[in-house]
């Protein structure tokens, strides 16, 4: 599903934010990506969405490669994928119901099925009941659910989490992995950035440690 | 059909959200639209007068001054005599006065000394047949004691050199009125997009295309031209028709009636404004989604 082949990004001459990485990430996989600040885990991401051009190599998404890939069809790359944010990125003039069906409605779909599809979403990561309410009325552990659900209305292939825990306290970080880890259940691939060791040791999934742009360790998840 | 209600929602809603730089923008063109139209009506009401000076075929023949009404009727019997004549009447200098006195009012007596009339005598002359009219005029021309002869083609070109002027300081105008207008109307549509960057990164995050990231801010740009022309069209018609009717009591002035011209002004307007709006919006769309536009998930 997901493969890099010797991928190098550089930004100037000596900076190398993924060096010569390979890698690949099967279908209905979850995988947290880790390795200290500065270790090129953002820039994989960036390349993951082509947010940025690679230098060399070849990055491919579903059979597309990524480095031939014209620009008028990212917009299409992008909605495989569910992006979850660090800081939510969670439009707080707008109810929670507003804040869903604004990704729908971005991609051309109809009102009858936004109508349709935002509830069930909503009830998946438990915020039927908020479906009303503005947005900046609710917690942080809140609004990182209605991130997740935005980046599941569209039923993408994979969910792309750039650390979701990192603003929301311990038990709440749970809650949003184990929301996460039930999504991957029903086959989407997940792909979670995060610092957190604790949460990389209670849940048992694969873990790449990327260090200075380099792939450090690839552990497979215990007894599977 | 949903995607367009969208995109005239939200179209409106930056619209008003951005109240001052739209009034800005709108203010802007209403100005490029009035001294555009204005010139154009100048123009054809120019280009009228010098259709209707060229269709007459009546001319003055003035006499010098000083000359006695009975040299005056001898000279008429000259006049009357010469090729392609078909009337002649006589205007004395007292008539001219009195006419112009009727004109002028009280203007008049700050014109012209008490006691005095600089009026000649004159012959209001009609002609056969108009394609011997300069051949008719230098023969008039060549009568004894004739001073001059109203020359309808020096009126024609004065109106034709000034109608030129209008028409070139007309363009210079619209086009530097024009670029102004590009301006403002894409820095208000850049701006617009600066405050709604964070939702744009968002959109640009689920996979929607430019196009639909660019359409509400192109209708802004549309919104902004509509409003300039239907203001437009309002302040001209106004300034027109009370221009016209304070030209006509100073001076016979028949202007074209603006009603009648009504549908092609508001019709070019609405063109011009919506021409403005969308390449404005472009041309800051394409600048902003090149660069900060670009920045769409900003780890």
């Amino acid at each position: 599903m997901i493969r890099f082949e010797n991928v190098t990004k550089s930004y100037g001459k000596d900076c190398k934010a993924i060096d010569n990485l390979s890698l690949k990430i099967d279908y209905g996989e979850f995988v947290f990506i880790v390795g200290p600040s500065g270790s090129g885990k953002s820039t994989f991401l960036k390349l993951l969405t082509k947010e940025e051009e690679l230098n060399s190599g070849n990055i491919f998404v579903n059979g597309n490669n990524l480095s031939t890939m014209k620009k008028r069809k990212i917009p299409y790359l992008r909605r495989t994928m569910g992006i979850v944010f660090q800081d939510f990125r969670v439009i707080e003039k707008m109810t929670v119901f507003e804040n869903v069906a604004f990704a729908m409605h971005v991609v051309g779909a109809k009102s009858r099925d936004i109508r349709k599809r935002v509830p069930y979403v909503l009830s998946l990561v438990n915020l039927n009941d908020k479906a009303r309410k503005k947005v900046s009325e609710l917690s942080g552990g809140e609004k990182q659910r209605v991130g997740l659900a935005r980046a599941l209305v569209n039923n993408p292939d994979m969910i792309i989490a750039d650390e979701p825990t990192g603003n929301i306290d311990p038990s709440m970080s749970y809650e949003i992995v184990d929301l996460l880890s039930q999504v991957n259940k029903c086959g989407t691939t997940v792909i979670m950035v995060t610092h957190d060791i604790s949460i990389v040791k209670k849940f048992n999934f694969r873990v790449v440690e990327i260090s200075e742009g380099k792939l450090k360790n690839d552990i497979k998840p215990r007894g599977k | 059909m949903g995607n367009i209600k969208y995109f005239l929602k939200e179209g409106f809603k930056n619209v008003w959200t951005n109240g001052i730089m739209s009034a800005a923008s709108v203010l802007v063109m209403v100005c490029c639209m009035i001294l555009t139209g204005g010139a154009v009506l100048l123009s054809i009401n120019l280009n009228q007068a010098l259709k209707s000076i060229e269709n007459k075929n009546s001319i003055t023949v003035f006499l010098q001054k000083g000359i006695s009404h009975e040299v005056a009727q001898s000279i008429g019997k000259k006049i009357e005599q010469t090729e392609n004549i078909f009337s002649c009447e006589y205007y004395s200098s007292e008539q001219a006065s009195e006419k112009y006195k009727d004109v002028l009012g009280g203007l008049y007596d700050v014109v012209v000394q008490e006691g005095e009339n600089p009026f000649p005598e004159a012959f209001h002359v009609t002609m056969k047949d108009l394609s011997y009219y300069d051949k008719t005029v230098s023969e008039l021309k060549k009568i004894e004691k004739v001073e001059s002869v109203s020359d309808r083609s020096e009126t024609a070109t004065k109106l034709s050199s000034l109608n030129k002027l209008i028409s070139q300081a007309g363009l210079c105008i619209v086009c530097s009125l024009g670029m102004v207008s590009l301006f403002i109307i894409s820095n208000t549509i850049k701006i617009t997009m600066h405050n709604r960057r964070f939702e744009i990164s968002i959109m640009k995050s689920v996979g929607a295309t430019n196009g639909f990231i660019k359409a509400p801010f192109i209708v802004e740009g549309i919104i902004i031209g509509c409003l300039a022309a239907v203001i437009s069209t309002v302040i001209l018609n106004f300034v027109y028709n009370s221009l016209v009717s304070v030209v006509s009591d100073i001076i016979p002035f028949y202007g074209i009636n603006f009603k009648n011209i009504f549908w092609e002004v508001f019709n070019c307007f609405i063109l011009t404004g919506v021409f403005f709006g969308v390449i404005g919006g472009l041309i800051s769309l394409r600048k902003y989604l090149n660069r900060e536009g670009g920045d769409t998930v900003a780890w």
